[in-house]
C-alpha cells in the first residue's frame, strides 16, 4: 500500500534529519552564524536596557554581535518583512495586527499577560523557523 | 417494504443488520473525529496550517451526522404529512454531504493558492515539551500521524457497507475519510518540507490533495442531483445509471413491451413507473424484481397511457 510506503519515508526523514531541521527558507540563521552579525532595532520608546539584555543573551546563544539602532515601530516591521532587520525588540500585545504578519516570541520575562496587554517581545521575520527558534531559546532562557 | 396501505415504512430485513453496523461505525467516527478536532484545537495555537487541518475535520463530521439522522428518519412509517414515507431524507443527506466534500476540497484550494500567491512564509517555531524545548514540527507530525489512523480504518470498513446498502451518504462519507487521512499525510510532508526551508511545501501538498478531494466532490454533487430531480438510478461511484436499474428495466420492458418504464431513486431505494400499461394481478410485482438486490425496488406503480380514451 503507498500509504505504508509513504509513512515509512516520513519516519526515515525523521530519524535523518531530527538536528537540522527546521531551516530558514531565507537562511537567515545560517547567515547570521557565518557573518558573525545580525541586525537589530530596538522600537524608540521602550526601556532599552531590558531590550539590550535580551540582544546580549541573542548574541551568547547564535554566536554573533548585534549591530544595534533604534526606530520608529511600523518602518522597522516593514523592514524586517523585507528581511533588512533580522529582529526587532519591542512592546506589543498578543493580539496585535502584526502578530500575523510576523512572528511575536515569548515576552521577555515569562509571563504572557493578558491578549491584548502590550509586553516586551522579540519580533521576528514570518517562517525563517530556524532564526525564530534560536531567538525564542534565547527568550525563554533554555 | 410497504404496509397494507402500500405505504414505504420500515427497514427490508435483508439490509437491517447492515444499517446497524453503518450506524456503529459512524458514531465511531463521530468519537475519534471530535476527539481529534478537540486535541488539534488545543495544540494549533496560531498555525495557519493546522488550522486548516482543523477546520476540515470539524467540516468532515458532517456526513456522519446527515447519515446518523436520516437512518434515523428512514424507519419511520409513512403518516398523513408524509405519505409516501421519509425514505427520500437519505437522497437529501446525500446532498449535504457531497456538498460538503466540494466545501472541504475547495476550501484547501482556497487556502493553500491565498498561501502561495501572497507568499505567506508559515512560521512553526519552539513547543516546550515536559520542560524541553523542540521544534513545534514534530508536534504537528506527531498530533497528524496519529490523527490519520481512525478515518483511514473507518474509511475502509464503510466502503464494502455502503455498496451492499447501496448508501450514498455512507460512500461519501467514506470518501471524506479518505479525504482526511490524504490531507493528514500531506500536512506531515508538507511539515517536513517546511522543515527543510521549503516555504511551500505545506501549501503545495494541500494544494496537490484538494484536486482529488474536489474531483471526488463534483462526481457526488452531479449524482446527488440527478438524484433529487428524479434521474434514472446512478451507480454509487460514478455519474452513470447503476447496473441494477438496468437490469429491472430489461425486466419490465420484456413484460410490458409497449410501456414507457420509468425509474427514480428515493434515497436507497427505486422507485418504478410503468406507463401505458395495465396492472398485473397479485404475485407479479414480486417476480418483477431483480435477482441483484430485490429490496431495492420499493414501489411499482402503473399509470394509464395519457392518450387512453377509455
Amino acid at each position: 500500500m503507498g500509504k505504508l510506503a509513504s509513512v515509512m519515508m516520513v519516519a526515515a526523514l525523521l530519524v535523518a534529519g531530527c538536528d537540522d531541521l527546521p531551516k530558514d527558507p531565507d537562511q537567515t540563521l545560517t547567515r547570521v552564524r557565518r557573518d558573525g552579525q545580525f541586525q537589530v532595532a530596538i522600537i524608540s520608546a521602550v526601556d532599552a536596557g531590558q531590550a539590550v539584555s535580551i540582544i546580549r543573551r541573542v548574541e551568547q546563544t547564535v554566536g554573533a554581535r548585534a549591530n544595534l539602532r533604534q526606530g520608529h515601530g511600523e518602518e522597522l516591521l516593514h523592514e524586517l518583512e523585507q528581511g533588512r532587520i533580522d529582529l526587532v525588540v519591542g512592546e506589543f500585545a498578543e493580539n496585535s495586527p502584526w502578530s500575523r504578519k510576523t512572528t511575536f516570541s515569548a515576552p521577555l520575562g515569562g509571563q504572557e499577560p493578558a491578549k491584548d496587554q502590550r509586553a516586551m517581545r522579540a519580533v521576528l521575520r514570518n517562517g525563517e523557523n530556524a532564526w525564530i527558534m534560536a531567538v525564542e531559546k534565547a527568550v525563554r532562557g533554555q | 417494504m410497504t404496509d397494507r396501505h402500500g405505504r414505504s415504512g420500515t427497514i427490508p430485513a435483508e439490509i437491517e443488520p447492515d444499517l446497524r453496523r453503518a450506524r456503529r461505525l459512524e458514531w465511531w467516527t463521530l468519537f475519534w473525529t471530535g476527539g481529534i478536532a478537540v486535541v488539534m484545537g488545543l495544540v494549533m495555537g496560531s498555525s495557519q496550517a493546522m488550522k486548516s487541518a482543523w477546520v476540515e475535520d470539524v467540516l468532515s463530521l458532517v456526513p456522519s451526522i446527515v447519515f446518523l439522522v436520516s437512518a434515523r428518519f428512514e424507519g419511520r412509517p409513512a403518516d398523513r404529512r408524509f405519505p409516501f414515507g421519509y425514505r427520500r431524507v437519505n437522497s437529501l443527506a446525500f446532498l449535504i454531504s457531497a456538498v460538503t466534500l466540494v466545501a472541504v476540497g475547495g476550501f484547501l484550494l482556497f487556502e493553500a493558492g491565498r498561501t502561495l500567491v501572497n507568499q505567506e512564509h508559515p512560521t512553526i517555531g519552539l513547543a516546550t515539551v515536559f520542560g524541553h524545548h523542540i521544534w513545534m514540527g514534530w508536534v504537528m507530525i506527531a498530533v497528524l500521524v496519529i490523527s490519520v489512523v481512525p478515518p483511514f480504518i473507518l474509511g475502509r470498513k464503510k466502503l464494502p457497507i455502503a455498496k451492499t446498502l447501496q448508501d450514498k451518504v455512507l460512500h461519501t462519507d467514506a470518501l471524506m475519510q479518505k479525504a482526511d487521512w490524504m490531507t493528514g499525510l500531506a500536512g506531515v510532508a508538507g511539515i517536513v518540507g517546511l522543515g527543510f526551508g521549503f516555504w511551500w511545501a505545506d501549501a503545495a501538498a494541500a494544494g496537490f490533495i484538494s484536486f482529488e478531494i474536489l474531483r471526488d466532490g463534483i462526481k457526488n454533487l452531479r449524482i446527488a442531483t440527478a438524484e433529487l430531480v428524479d434521474g434514472t438510478p446512478r451507480a454509487l461511484d460514478k455519474d452513470e445509471i447503476a447496473d441494477d436499474a438496468l437490469e429491472l428495466e430489461r425486466a419490465l420492458k420484456d413484460r410490458f413491451p409497449d410501456a414507457e418504464i420509468q425509474i427514480r431513486e428515493c434515497g436507497r431505494y427505486m422507485s418504478v413507473q410503468v406507463v401505458g400499461a395495465d396492472t398485473p394481478y397479485g404475485g407479479l410485482i414480486e417476480d418483477l424484481r431483480p435477482p441483484l438486490r430485490r429490496w431495492r425496488v420499493d414501489q411499482v406503480s402503473f399509470v394509464p397511457h395519457p392518450d387512453r380514451q377509455d
